[in-house]
């Protein structure tokens, strides 16, 4: 443990945690696609077919990463962010940090038409490397579908089960005791090692697209968190003390003292 | 101020909602610490609308002193 504590985590050139992320989209005009991924200038064509790259570069020139101020870009060798690849009828972007996917998933709101390729997952790793660990090859072989999509279900039916008994408990004190009860199991155990964010859960709810990409944001910065806690040794942080330091960087400049 | 950070937590608190279902307990974890910064930031925009939001109190400390 103490050799750990001395080491840095793997690191991308932009500064966050090295962690490979997986946004998967539905292709519905493969035609207008490669059109609208082609016409931005982030956005080079890869020797592989049906391949792209995306530069920091462009229309994202602008994108701010907190940990590389001292950074210096070189216009002429422009730092590759991702990767979109047209697998079995879908379209992949590959990323190798959560800041950046939850950077791209608006990013890429703005140029893919939802009547052109419609997000539908993030596929992460939780955890963080070491500067020689073995990397996996390639992201088949960390994200296997039918797993992340087990787990996911099995957390709807979860949710299912215990909104079921709390809209049958007699009382409300007795519906926030299952609430609570329910919680204090499932945060005290450990994350999988590879996980999945659904975006459309209720395709027929119209949410406000800076809602969704929030929610996205509060879902993988808190994993980010665990992570690199628990590779500096703090083997008992959670996704709570996470939450508590998500909410304190996001609201703690308002200068008012939280009700403890 | 206060209603701009109102409207932010209230963004947090929607887009908690959005993501419950997959992730039920650490979303109620958030969504309660959400209540208690709402509660708090309630609080707050009374006491501004009585006039005692420039008396210094107890619960004056800003949130950034809790950090290490």
């Amino acid at each position: 443990m103490f050799d750990r504590l001395q080491r840095p985590f793997l690191t991308v050139e932009t500064g966050e945690a090295y962690q490979p992320v997986r946004l998967s989209y539905e292709i519905l005009n493969k035609e207008v696609l490669a059109a609208s991924l082609e016409k931005l200038t982030c956005i080079q064509k890869a020797a592989n077919p049906n391949t792209w790259h995306w530069y920091w570069q462009g229309e994202c020139e602008d994108q701010h990463f907190e940990s590389v101020n001292s950074f210096q870009k070189n216009s002429s060798h422009p730092v590759r962010l991702g990767t979109f690849i047209i697998h079995h009828k879908k379209l992949f972007l590959t990323l190798s940090s959560f800041k950046r996917a939850c950077l791209a998933v608006p990013f890429f709101h703005r140029f893919l038409d939802l009547s052109v390729a419609r997000i539908q997952f993030a596929d992460f790793i939780n955890k963080v490397f070491a500067l020689d660990e073995r990397l996996p090859h390639g992201f088949t072989e960390i994200f296997k579908d039918e797993e992340l999509e087990q787990i996911i279900q099995q957390r709807l039916e979860d949710y299912e089960q215990v909104k079921q008994k709390c809209e049958e408990a007699p009382s409300a004190e007795n519906a926030l005791t299952i609430l609570a009860d329910y919680t204090r199991s499932e945060t005290a155990k450990r994350l999988p090692y590879a996980e999945r964010y659904a975006f459309e859960l209720d395709k027929h709810q119209q949410q406000d697209p800076e809602v969704i990409f929030l929610a996205f944001y509060i879902f993988l910065r808190g994993r980010e968190l665990v992570a690199i806690k628990r590779w500096f040794g703090q083997a008992g942080y959670s996704l709570a003390d996470a939450a508590d330091s998500v909410i304190d960087g996001v609201f703690g400049d308002l200068g008012i003292d939280v009700i403890d | 101020m206060s209603n701009i950070n109102l409207k932010q937590v209230h963004a947090d608190v929607e887009a908690v909602m959005l993501g419950i279902k997959q992730d039920m307990p650490n979303m109620l974890i958030y969504a309660t610490q959400l209540a208690q910064l709402s509660n708090s930031l309630y609080e707050h925009n009374q006491a501004l609308i009585k006039g005692k939001g420039s008396a210094p109190s107890p619960h004056d400390e800003p949130v950034n002193s809790r950090r290490p």
